[in-house]
């Protein structure tokens, strides 16, 4: 019989590298080593702790009271009768042989045996696995919890035989590859392994067979629909006891997710380090966490100078309460978009910035921070800014170009152009002075000026001929100077050589000549401004625009004063023409009148009357032209007053009638008197030189028409007749000054009676219109309102 | 018989105008300027003035002010004459009557027979 010191002296002679017994003590799972007899030589604690009986070395195998044989339906059975004696007792070899073993009541164990044979000393080794339930508490815990673990794993644990035959399968296998354990227990793990990847398991063979692991090689896996998986493998050998290797387990882990994750995790780090964008996250207390490069170009801080600092450090003293404002947003889980505001770079430049920030959470949702994107919108403000600036200076000239070719006011002109040029140029003022020439020859006239009060310059001297003013008032070119004090033609003017006390500061100089189309220099546009170097290349070019129109309408305006003179002086002399002309006609009509009373002779008597008529047809003539002269002059008055039109129209058919006519004046007025509010006199005159047409251009006809009435609301006057007519371009031109119809040649007159009559009717708020047919005749009609 | 005194530059309306009314009997004394007038009427007590307006050393409308804040020669009608087309400038001067030149000889009649008969 073998003692239990021969047995570890056995295994000692075999040259195991280690403490067999300590191994085997230690062991979780109930080791049994029995020699052919079923005598027991060696036990270990662990199962011990499952036998109802204590045993000692030297105890069958076979003794009921240790071991209890069960059938495979669960019923006891002789232990003489059991497989495991067959193993023992007859030799026969067995491997994974399945048993029942019952310990204190009818629990059933599964004992997987293997036998080691010695080939000079049978001895074999029992190793019992249980199931749970058979354990002590503690291990029960244990075992449960591992073989839990193993079960609940996502990942597939799979063991392994040194075939490539597959012995264990868990849940997580089933997971990810879909076969469940009774489909694929005793395949080959081939199944799961795609063609080209067959070498593989060659490798892993091998290596196991060499007792080493595989730690985590990515690799693919065919799933039971064939489709191929990424997986993590860790492979392990499973060594028996003794410490050979029977088989191996392995790990695999469904990487698919992660792969898309790392490769999406990937991909938005690069994203993220290549933005020009800077992207920079902080946690709720405003801690910076993490800082990419578009946020050290835009910011200048690199990533370890900011990280762990606050992000106030970004931000402006002023803007203080928006980073706030945006925790609580953030807090409260809101996005804020596009927010523009002004950040500080490192080297405490202010800079434009569009501000996005989103909320960061956690797994479980949670806020735990903040991502911010800030893009540098420095170049979008600048243009904006620019736009802005371009579109102003757009209306100011636009505004002075309309005022400088509209208005005639020369003052307004120049206060504009003053005005548009200060401003477009950036100057603290400016100034318009104005060529003349004094007594001395040493003056210009301030004319106009932006920026300060007049009082400002009009004590001071203003020399024309200094160094400085000289090329302006020349007309030799702009000056445009950084610092006109530094300049060489500063200063070298007596007695005071420089500015006067009490001029305004100036630093900043340009001058620019305003020189007339004729080669005039009429003056000069002068700014200034206490800094230096305000005033650049553009605004010189823009001002000097704005003065050569200015320089137009300077000259439009100087044409127009000539001409508004020549006018006036024309108005003048026709009003003096006019007077002068009526005295001797007073004289000449007086006699006729006393000669019409002497003289009783009826020739003699028609030629007196004859030549009266004219003198009146020449008093008429020279009031027209008096009148045309006083409405192009805006001087004609009229005096307003109600009256009954219907009367003035009786009255005036009357003289009609009653002068010599070989028309007949046929009338209709209605029965109403018709109150208008106008100039009795004025109205008069255009009824009489509307019927003076009439007749005058119908010298064939013997009728005249006139009638008034009510025509919606305002009261119509029209006068027919059947005359020569007119044609539609006559139509539209007979109210023009001077205008005569080539027909009417042979016909009397200016031009001025239907021209003068349509300004008083505009005058009145009335209308003059005509409606007329060439050789049948003409309508002349027009409207006046109603007093009210 | 009642005395006009006639102020007018125009020699010949002067004449004209001096034989109208002397034909009709009445006394006229006539003045080719405003200065001549001026020194006569200080002495003098017309029954009426027919005065032209734009005389050579003076205006028609402002002599006719002048004389009708006049205690004794503020009551004396006087008749204005103006080849002006606008009676309006008239207005204030107190004048009883504006002739627009030129005139018919009847309307003068009839005019100054309205004041002095």
């Amino acid at each position: 019989m073998l003692t239990a010191s021969d047995f570890k002296q056995n295994l000692n002679l075999q040259g195991l590298p280690f403490n067999i017994e300590n191994a085997l003590e230690d062991l979780p799972i109930p080791v049994l080593i029995c020699d052919n007899k079923g005598d027991i030589i060696y036990f270990n604690t662990a199962f011990n702790d499952v036998t109802a009986k204590k045993i000692n070395h030297g105890d069958s195998i076979f003794d009921e009271e240790i071991i209890q044989f069960l059938d495979t339906s669960g019923n006891p059975i002789p232990a003489n009768a059991s497989p495991i004696a067959q193993i023992i007792l007859k030799k026969e070899s067995a491997s994974a042989l399945k048993v029942f073993l019952k310990k204190k009541g009818d629990l059933p164990h599964t004992m997987v045996t293997k036998i080691h044979t010695d080939a000079s000393k049978e001895i074999l080794a029992f190793q019992f696995s249980f199931s749970p339930q058979a354990y002590s508490e503690k291990r029960n815990l244990k075992r449960n919890t591992l073989s839990a673990i193993v079960e609940s794993s996502n990942d597939a644990i799979i063991s392994k035989d040194l075939n490539g035959t597959i012995t264990s399968w868990n849940k997580g296998a089933e997971k990810i590859f879909g076969y469940t354990e009774k489909e694929i227990l005793g395949k080959k793990v081939n199944i799961l392994i795609p063609k080209d990847r067959i070498s593989e398991e060659k490798l892993i063979l091998k290596t196991i067979k060499s007792g080493k692991s595989l730690d985590h090689l990515e690799t693919r896996r065919l799933n039971k629909t064939g489709k191929e998986i990424s997986i993590s493998l860790t492979v392990s050998p499973i060594k028996d006891i003794f410490g050979n290797i029977i088989g191996a387990s392995k790990v695999a882990r469904d990487i698919s997710e992660r792969l898309k994750g790392d490769e999406r995790q990937a991909r938005l780090s690069a994203i993220v380090e290549s933005s020009d964008d800077a992207i920079v996250s902080k946690d709720l207390n405003g801690t910076i966490t993490s800082w990419n490069r578009g946020a050290k170009r835009i910011f200048g801080y690199s990533e370890a100078e900011v990280l762990g600092k606050s992000i106030t450090i970004l931000i402006p003293k002023e803007r203080l309460d928006e980073e706030k404002h945006i925790l609580k947003n953030i807090a409260s889980g809101k996005r804020i978009n596009h927010f523009e505001t002004i950040r500080l770079t490192k080297d405490g430049r202010s800079i434009h910035v569009s501000l996005s920030v989103s909320p960061l959470k956690d797994r479980k949702g949670k806020i735990v921070g903040a991502s911010k994107i800030a893009r540098n919108i420095e170049d979008q403000v600048r243009s904006k800014k620019k736009i802005e600036s371009y579109v102003e200076k757009l209306r100011i000239l636009n505004s002075v170009g309309k005022d400088i070719s509209s208005k005639l006011d020369l003052e307004n002109v120049l206060q504009k152009v003053t005005d548009a040029t200060t401003t477009l140029s950036g100057a603290k003022f400016g100034a318009f002075f104005y060529n003349t020439e004094v007594a001395s020859g040493e003056s210009m006239m301030l004319y106009t000026l932006s920026g300060a009060p007049k009082s400002a310059f009009e004590k001071l001297g203003m020399p024309r001929h200094t160094a400085v003013f000289q090329p302006t008032f020349s007309g030799q070119g702009v000056i445009r100077v950084d610092d006109i004090k530094k300049d060489e033609r500063y200063g070298k003017n007596e007695p005071i050589y420089g500015m006067p006390n009490g001029h305004l500061e100036v630093t900043s100089y340009m001058a620019v000549p305003v020189v007339s189309n004729s080669g005039k220099v009429i003056g000069g546009l002068i700014f200034g401004h206490p800094e230096e170097g305000v005033f650049k290349k553009d605004h010189e070019v823009m001002v000097r625009n704005i003065a050569a129109q200015a320089a137009i309408a300077l000259d439009n305006s100087q044409l127009f004063e000539r001409v508004k003179t020549l006018s006036e002086k024309k108005d003048e002399f026709i009003a003096l023409a006019s007077h002068e002309l009526k005295t001797p006609l007073t004289t000449i009509k007086g006699y006729l009148q006393i000669l019409e009373k002497k003289i009783s002779e009826p020739k003699s008597r028609l030629f007196l009357n004859k030549t009266l008529d004219q003198a009146n047809r020449l008093n008429t003539l020279i009031d027209d032209l008096l009148n045309m002269s006083r409405i192009e002059a805006g001087k004609l008055e009229f005096n307003y007053e109600d009256f009954d039109i219907r009367e003035l129209l009786l009255d005036v058919s009357e003289t009609f009638n009653y002068s010599e006519n070989k028309h007949e004046l046929i009338t209709d007025f209605g029965d109403l008197p018709v109150l208008i509010h106008a100039d009795k006199q004025r109205i008069e005159q255009v009824i009489n030189n509307l019927l003076s047409n009439a007749v005058k251009y119908s010298p064939l006809a013997d009728k005249v028409y006139l009638n008034l009435k009510l025509d919606q609301g305002k009261a119509k006057v029209t006068v027919k007749d059947q005359g020569l007519g007119l044609t539609q371009e006559q139509q539209q031109k007979v109210f023009t000054r001077f205008y005569r119809a080539e027909s009417t040649k042979g016909i009397n007159g200016l031009g001025l009676g239907l021209y003068l009559t349509k300004q008083i009717m505009d005058a009145h708020d009335g209308m003059l219109d005509v409606k007329s047919e060439e050789g049948i005749g003409s309508e002349f009609y027009f409207t006046l309102p109603l007093a009210k | 018989m009642k005395t006009i005194f006639l102020v007018e530059d125009d020699h010949s309306l002067r004449d004209l105008i001096n034989f109208l009314l002397s034909d009709k009997e009445y006394n006229v004394e006539a003045f080719a300027n405003a200065n001549t007038f001026e020194n006569r009427i200080k002495n003098g007590e017309p029954d009426l003035i027919l005065m032209d307006i734009m005389l050579p050393d003076g205006n028609g409308v402002e002599l006719c002010k002048a004389l009708k804040l006049n205690s004794t020669k503020g009551n004396i009608p006087v008749i204005l004459m103006s080849a002006h087309a606008d009676p309006s400038i008239a207005d204030d001067s107190g004048a009883c009557h504006f002739i627009k030149k030129p005139f018919d000889i009847d309307e003068l009649y009839t005019e100054i027979q309205k004041y002095i008969g």
